[in-house]
């Protein structure tokens, strides 16, 4: 844990709600997107990681002794409370379809002012959809361990402290992931020969 | 003409992926993924955090003190359970019991000495000779050391739970 998460737990743990705060802030993005992708609810998924927040505070004593990476620490919670959930709820029950799929602002967050044209955009816009989508159809299991490795930058080792998992089945779970993203955007028409029509298909300017 | 990035990626990952090549898979699929956007909360999420940890949770409350309760309860009953086998248990202590029967007798004159005082400690006295009397005893005392134990794993339990409560 970097000296000023370390200094931010002991302000915390003498009662410094500037601390707690600051902990939140600097945690609350990796930690709700995790949740989030876990339980495939953004609603939801805000009082999941709010109540992953409150229980590691609780517990902030007990890290202490633990000692170790406060961000790993933090994510086990977070992991535990969105399994909690759903094996409480079982979630994954519920078809696809049967739910919303990630909102339109969800697009808007990809705007991205550097792209030469609208169409690469489009395309970008596409793919990042095409891509969401094809995350949540993965496993759960899958889904977290591909979040944490590629989105957080994870090591195989700290994803398996954090889920709990050993450490070879961390890899075959990413492995896997990798293998069913692949045939389920090769299957939605993001194949090779997407970019060439893509190309073709492009504005000259 | 310059490609969209991605468009590159899903490619290299996609013919990586198709010809084995597990390194170069997961380098690609990893500039991939950048594609996909992280989610966030709604703003005010940090001071709704900040909140919660202020309300006090009187459901987890009343759950710890149910607990404790139950605890000690469980604790005296399960050393009460215990008592009757002290009279089959041989005690070869002489030492100790002579040392008990002393503290006794301390006790008894102790109680006798604050007898001339107030009624209240008249009574006190008498409750205090009575111990001492059924101190000396070995089978007895041991049963007092017993229950003295206990009631302090059962104080000490609570102590505990309160201490984590008041951090919590």
């Amino acid at each position: 844990m970097s000296a000023a998460d370390e200094q931010l737990v002991r302000e915390a743990l003498e009662g410094s709600q500037r601390a707690y705060r600051e902990l939140v802030r600097r945690f609350e993005r990796p930690v709700y997107n995790l949740v989030a992708r876990m339980v495939r609810d953004q609603t939801l998924a805000e009082d999941l990681a709010q109540d992953a927040f409150v229980k590691a505070f609780g517990r902030l004593a007990s890290y202490q002794l633990a000692q170790g990476k406060f961000s790993n620490w933090l994510f086990k919670i977070a992991h535990n409370t969105a399994i909690d959930h759903l094996r409480r709820a079982e979630l994954d029950t519920v078809p696809l379809d049967a739910r919303e799929p990630e909102s339109a602002d969800f697009h808007a967050i990809l705007s991205d002012p550097d792209a030469p044209t609208p169409l690469d955009h489009a395309v970008r816009s596409d793919l990042a959809g095409a891509l969401a989508a094809a995350v949540e159809r993965l496993r759960p299991e899958y889904r977290e361990v591909i979040v944490l490795r590629h989105q957080e930058g994870m090591a195989y080792e700290e994803i398996a402290e954090i889920a709990g998992l050993p450490l070879g089945t961390v890899k075959t779970y990413i492995h896997r992931a990798r293998k069913d993203l692949a045939e389920l955007l090769t299957e939605a028409g993001w194949g090779p020969g997407r970019a060439a029509r893509e190309t073709r298909t492009r504005p000259v300017s | 003409m310059s490609r969209n990035p991605h468009m590159d990626s899903i490619e290299r990952w996609l013919a990586a992926e198709a010809a084995g090549d597990d390194f170069a898979a997961e380098e690609a699929f990893g500039t991939l993924f950048e594609a996909l956007p992280r989610l966030a909360p709604h703003p005010g999420f940090a001071e709704r955090v900040v909140m919660a940890l202020r309300e006090p949770d009187t459901g987890r409350a009343s759950w710890l003190w149910k607990a404790a309760l139950a605890a000690a309860v469980s604790l005296a009953g399960i050393a009460a359970g215990f008592l009757p086998l002290l009279r089959w248990i041989p005690i070869q202590a002489p030492s100790a019991g002579q040392i008990v029967a002393a503290a006794a007798h301390g006790l008894a004159w102790l109680g006798r000495w604050l007898g001339a005082g107030l009624d209240i400690w008249k009574t006190l006295a008498r409750v205090g000779g009575a111990i001492g009397t059924a101190a000396q005893t070995p089978e007895i005392a041991t049963a007092m050391m017993g229950s003295a134990l206990v009631s302090s794993a059962a104080l000490y339990t609570l102590h505990h739970l309160l201490v984590y409560e008041r951090r919590v």
